[in-house]
């Protein structure tokens, strides 16, 4: 029997194909997992390597300050060390008698300056603090006493003979710092002492610029001024945003009102004094904040591809599983109905005998009125006669439209739908079916009906081609003279059809390969092996289970289990289902 | 032939089973017509039949059983099977039991007519045969038996059917 191509309709595709929710939940899956597989790895990769890059980052910013400090340091430290061995140079020199002449002390600062133009004003004074001679701009200042002065007691008392102050503002009423040093000459003690002009020594401090946005500047151990650019405050005032300056150098980060800033010192060998840069962080990390913000971008950029592509790989993918489950789908009716051809090509032979019988009577009968009407053989017309074969030609033929009208009522139900069925009803014209086929086999088709029509919700055609496949089965299975019973099931969850027969039995290795595609005992030509897989595809298909319980020599027992509403977007729990079905199978009227 | 050829006809079909009777009869046939097997063995046990015509899809015996059954007791016999549900398979097993011809319904009731005066033929010239072997064997013994006892011999060959 050829094959003609299935007509697959909207109903059957909606029960077998993946609904529209379902395909929804995959497409979101299948995303989520796509995004979490990409994005995790490049988000936590660029979170690494930008926590990296911003601590490698802060200990090379940390490192260029302290050096930057540190060098500078060493500068200021010359500056003032070769300040104090000019001033000492001079105290030892015998170029003039102490104390000098004013025009000595005059030239003589005329060539300090042209040599350290932050060297303000040079001053000598004798051992009980008078100061004898003076060269710069405060001539006022000559004479008066400085006994009581910080420095010169300093000076006097201390060991090295030098001294080198803070700043402070003296009797000038100006901000200044002195280098002191203490000779003898004539067996007394005499005292140099120069003025650093704070503000030359500013420029010299703050000429650091090595590292963007940096400030230098100098504070004495208790944190004020001493040399400060004019941007940042002024000499004497206490150093705004200062860390505890631990040790004799160091960094620390602080935060002000501008913003946080870096601070790196460095102590003075000289004086004790620390030399501090100081750096906006912006300007530190400046450039570095720059290229993380097109890393960012970069990131940000790759984010919106992958997405966009997990997207459209998604919907891809998502689209061929739905075609290929469309073309599973209808391979699968298609197999469907390739059974149902199949059963209805053995049936046509066995049903050739209901066409044949009826078909004999009416050729005998009219055979019978042609020789009622020859001459030679007959009596001639008989009215009362004719009538009767008349009549029993007219019943022959509609015997002959019945079993058409049978076989093809069952061939003409290709279509899927899902509505309701009363399986009562199903079975009784299953039955009416196979009775045609197996009248004379002597089996005894014995239907147990439920108590009230037992409506389903599913596909009536599909379900009365497994009852029909598992009836004339079990007809094989009888050969001759026996009992088929057909039970209508009431279950709480679901219905069932269990088919019982009297026949020779399944041997139990042959009842797990029962449902295997070409799994078939029957001679070559007699069965193609395919009625009970299709059977189980359909019953699957459908939601239910089909199981088998039976024993050699007794019979065997089929048994149907079917949703009673089936819904093709919200299957019925399989493990439910089996469990059902085994409770019945196992049940004592389960078996033959 | 003065004598009619006495038919058993087997058919579960009654209409089928009367009209037919009715028309081989009036053919000259004589018909012994059952729908029922069990009963047509009973009653051939005293009927002396000729031919069978006999359906093959029957309730209780079928028509096979019922051929074994006839070839068994009546080896004579000829079978000729009418069936509506005719296969090789059963058209070869039929032949094999020893069935003389193998038709399917509907049949002309002209075919049906010839397949059973040839079946009848056959009969008699397997009679004619058996009974001119039987002459030439009792010739042969014919010298050791008295010439009484040799015509009561022929006598008895002649009245055999």
């Amino acid at each position: 029997m050829s094959l003609e191509p299935v007509k697959v309709d909207d109903e059957i595709n909606k029960a077998f194909h993946p609904s529209a929710s379902s395909l929804v939940r995959l497409r979101y899956t299948v995303l989520a997992q796509l995004l979490i597989v990409s994005l995790i790895p490049l988000v936590a990769l660029s979170w690494y390597f930008r926590r990296q890059f911003f601590a490698t980052l802060e200990a090379r910013s940390h490192a260029l300050l302290g050096t930057t400090a540190a060098g500078h340091a060493e500068t200021i430290d010359r500056l003032i060390a070769s300040k104090v061995a000019t001033l000492r140079s001079l105290a030892h020199s015998s170029v003039f008698q102490l104390p000098p002449s004013k025009p000595e002390i005059n030239a003589l600062l005329a060539i300090l300056r042209d040599m350290d133009e932050t060297i303000l004003d040079i001053g000598v004074f004798d051992a009980d603090g008078n100061h004898v001679r003076y060269a710069g701009p405060f001539e006022f200042l000559e004479g008066r006493s400085y006994r009581g002065e910080e420095w010169f007691r300093r000076v006097a008392a201390a060991e090295s003979a030098v001294y080198i102050s803070d700043i402070y503002l003296g009797y000038r009423g100006r901000p200044h710092f002195i280098i002191a040093v203490r000779t003898t000459a004539g067996g007394r003690s005499w005292y140099l002492r120069i003025t650093i002009n704070p503000d030359r020594f500013n420029d010299i401090v703050d000429n650091v610029r090595l590292v963007e946005g940096a400030h230098a500047f100098i504070v004495n151990r208790t944190g004020v001024f001493q040399s400060v650019p004019a941007s940042i405050g002024t000499v004497l005032e206490r150093a705004p945003l200062l860390p505890a300056l631990d040790g004799a150098q160091g960094i620390r980060e602080v935060r002000g009102a501008g913003g946080p800033y870096l601070v790196a010192w460095s102590s003075l060998r000289e004086v004790d004094w620390k030399l501090i840069v100081r750096q906006e962080v912006a300007h530190a990390y400046g450039p570095a904040r720059r290229t993380a913000a097109w890393v960012l971008v970069i990131v940000l950029t790759s984010l919106v591809f992958i997405v966009a592509a997990s997207i459209y790989a998604t919907r891809t993918l998502v689209r061929r599983y739905s075609r290929s489950e469309r073309d599973r789908a209808r391979l699968v009716e298609q197999l469907f109905q390739a059974g149902k051809l199949s059963t209805l090509g053995e049936m046509a032979a066995g049903m050739a005998h209901e066409i044949n019988n009826p078909l004999a009577v009416i050729v005998a009968e009219t055979g019978l009125m042609e020789d009622y009407l020859d001459p030679t053989l007959g009596p001639g017309f008989d009215r009362a006669e004719f009538l009767g074969h008349l009549k029993s030609i007219k019943e022959e033929a509609y015997r002959c439209r019945e079993v058409t009208h049978k076989l093809l009522g069952f061939a003409r139900r290709t279509e899927s739908r899902i509505g309701e069925v009363d399986l009562n009803r199903l079975t009784d014209e299953t039955v009416d079916l196979v009775n045609m086929e197996i009248a004379l086999e002597n089996i005894e088709i014995v239907i147990e009906r439920s108590a009230r029509p037992l409506i389903v919700m599913t596909d009536a055609g599909k379900v009365r081609q497994v009852l029909l496949n598992l009836v004339r089965n079990a007809a094989d299975a009888i050969g001759k003279d026996g009992r088929i019973t057909i039970s209508i099931l009431e279950r709480r969850e679901c219905a069932g059809l269990r088919v019982t027969d009297t026949g020779c039995g399944i041997p139990p290795e042959h009842q797990a390969k029962l449902f295997m595609p070409f799994f078939t005992t029957k001679a070559v030509g007699k069965g193609t092996g395919l009625g009970l897989s299709i059977s189980h595809g359909i019953i699957t298909s459908l939601g239910g289970r089909i199981g088998v319980s039976s024993r050699v020599g007794e019979g065997s027992a089929f048994l149907i289990l079917l949703p009673r509403r089936f819904d093709p977007k919200a299957p019925p729990d399989a493990a439910a289902m089996e469990k059902e079905l085994q409770a019945v199978l196992g049940s004592p009227a389960g078996r033959g | 032939m003065d004598r009619k050829i006495k038919l058993l006809f087997v058919d579960d079909e009654e209409k089928f089973l009367t009209s037919t009777t009715t028309r081989l009869e009036m053919r000259g046939l004589e018909v012994h017509a059952f729908s029922d097997g069990f009963a047509a063995l009973a009653a051939t046990e005293k009927l002396d039949l000729d031919v069978a015509l006999l359906d093959l899809k029957m309730p209780g015996m079928d028509g096979e059983e019922l051929l074994k059954k006839l070839k068994e007791r009546f080896p004579q016999m000829e079978v000729v099977i009418l069936t509506g549900h005719g296969s090789i398979e059963s058209a070869v097993t039929t032949t094999q039991s020893g069935a003389y011809q193998y038709l399917q319904k509907p049949c002309e009731l002209d075919a049906l007519i010839s397949v059973i005066s040839r079946a009848y033929a056959k009969i008699i010239a397997t009679r004619r045969a058996s009974k001119t072997a039987r002459i030439g064997e009792l010739m042969a013994r014919a010298p050791t038996l008295t010439p009484l006892a040799l015509l009561e011999e022929l006598k008895k060959i002649d009245s055999d059917e």
